[in-house]
């Protein structure tokens, strides 16, 4: 059954159809979630969530793509978590490290393919580039992760963020140049290729 | 670096993505041969973007399919218009089970009751006891008496016979007289079982030996008689179905309703359900 089908059954209140969507975007949805959110419990809340949202607000679908919409909600309910978080500031309970650093779940991050150094390199420039989109306001950290990190053309990015073509392409810009004076400050902790100043 | 305005950096920013028109693509292109600082600024942001496309991507740590409580679907429980239609399902289902039972046993009493319809209401009505109702008792005296009655019967028959020859009259139409009314033949339809048990008590009077000879002659004589004896009730019988069809036994009204109920009431729950 193709997408359309899908979704028309699902619209009908037919959710083995919804659960099937769900499967195909869960994670696009989780990825952006994630990096817009900082920790995997969050992003797991705000995933289920809006999949929750989505489900009930199908009916308001009015064509298009169905992932845009999909991932609009999700972050959407993420912008508005991290907006009752800023209300309501709470003490993370996850496990972190002696610098107050969030612990990675390794499993998630396990490739076959890579050698111990390349998993603990890409740990490192992950664990890196998480910390300075978390210092980026949530406007640009969002399009950063659509466009750079999910691989989003600039229209898509736009109809996902709600925002103008040309809203895209200034924030991707300041949101760029606010990475970039960041992790430069990583310096010597970020993987060889990618350090700042040399010949990557 | 500090030398660029913004939209330099929105510039150069677009162009690594090439999503610069043509005009300011070749424009910028210009600047970056001549400008040092903009050749910079577009390497810094080339790795920041190269940096950020290698950011490992996460697998969904689990599924996050709804359940239908998580979609506000609520799980089906039997409301109270199910409940009545299970109710009138058990209802019906019994009401049928007590018509089935009832009529089994009647027809296991009765035996020979659902031919004789009449009968049947006149015991069930239960108004008086069979003993008690003078009319009951009425057919079975005329019924023994018809009985005893058949020989003498047919003795006036063949003397009418022997009559109707001397005087010339159709034996036919002698018949048609002496053939039974339609009273007589409900009596003769109680006695049909009486010729039956005739043979076996002629069987027991002719095996005694000290029987008087004049007790055993009458018996002698009616016994090649019997078979005719026999055959007029039921032909009786043939002409009182074709004239009034039996009635309809109220059980088996009883059991088809019920049925058809139960069948209904089923079909309707399994609507609901579906629903």
């Amino acid at each position: 059954m193709d997408e359309t089908a899908l979704i028309v059954h699902a619209s009908k209140g037919d959710l083995t159809a919804f659960n099937r969507l769900i499967l195909v975007y869960q994670d696009y949805a989780y990825n952006i979630a994630y990096r817009v959110m900082g920790d995997h419990a969050s992003a797991e809340d705000a995933v289920q969530e809006g999949m929750i949202k989505a489900y009930k607000n199908l009916r308001k679908f009015r064509g298009g793509s169905f992932k845009s919409w999909l991932l609009r909600i999700v972050t959407n309910t993420c912008y508005d978590e991290l907006r009752r978080r800023k209300r309501r500031p709470t003490t993370p309970l996850e496990p972190v490290t002696d610098n107050d650093e969030v612990i990675e779940n390794p499993a998630w991050l396990i490739d076959p393919s890579e050698s111990p150094e390349d998993f603990s390199e890409r740990a490192e420039l992950g664990r890196a580039i998480q910390d300075c989109l978390d210092g980026l306001s949530v406007e640009f950290r969002m399009i950063v992760i659509l466009v750079d990190i999910q691989g989003m053309d600039y229209s898509e990015a736009a109809d996902v963020a709600g925002t103008p073509l040309g809203t895209v392409k200034s924030r991707l810009a300041r949101a760029r140049s606010g990475l970039r004076d960041c992790l430069q400050g990583f310096g010597e902790l970020l993987p060889v290729n990618y350090r700042y100043g040399t010949d990557g | 670096m500090a030398n660029l305005n913004p939209k330099d950096t929105e510039a150069l920013s677009a162009f690594l993505d090439g999503n610069l028109d043509p005009v300011e693509h070749a424009r910028l292109e210009q600047r970056l041969r001549q400008e040092t600082v903009l050749q910079a600024e577009l390497e810094s942001l080339d790795r920041t973007r190269r940096m950020l496309r290698a950011a490992p991507h996460y697998r969904a740590p689990r599924n996050f399919t709804l359940t239908p409580e998580m979609a506000g679907i609520p799980a089906a429980r039997p409301g109270v218009l199910s409940g009545l239609t299970r109710i009138a399902f058990q209802m019906t289902s019994i009401l049928f089970i007590v018509a089935l039972v009832g009529n089994f046993t009647f027809q296991g009493l009765g035996g020979s009751q659902p031919d004789n319809p009449a009968a049947f209401t006149s015991e069930t009505d239960g108004e008086m006891p069979p003993e008690a109702d003078p009319a009951a008792e009425d057919a079975a005296g005329e019924s023994s008496a018809a009985g005893a009655e058949e020989p003498a019967e047919e003795q006036t028959m063949e003397m009418l016979d022997a009559e109707s020859v001397e005087s010339g009259e159709d034996p036919e139409e002698i018949q048609a007289l002496a053939a039974p009314s339609e009273e007589s033949l409900s009596v003769a339809e109680e006695a049909e079982s009486q010729p039956v048990e005739d043979p076996v008590a002629e069987g027991e009077i002719t095996a005694v030996p000290d029987a008087a000879e004049g007790d055993r002659q009458p018996l002698e004589s009616t016994g090649p008689e019997e078979p005719e004896i026999a055959a007029i009730p039921q032909e009786a019988d043939r002409k009182v179905a074709a004239a009034d069809p039996a009635p309809i036994n109220p059980w088996s009204i009883f059991t088809v309703l019920t049925g058809a109920a139960a069948l209904l009431s089923g079909f309707l729950a399994l609507l609901l359900r579906r629903r």
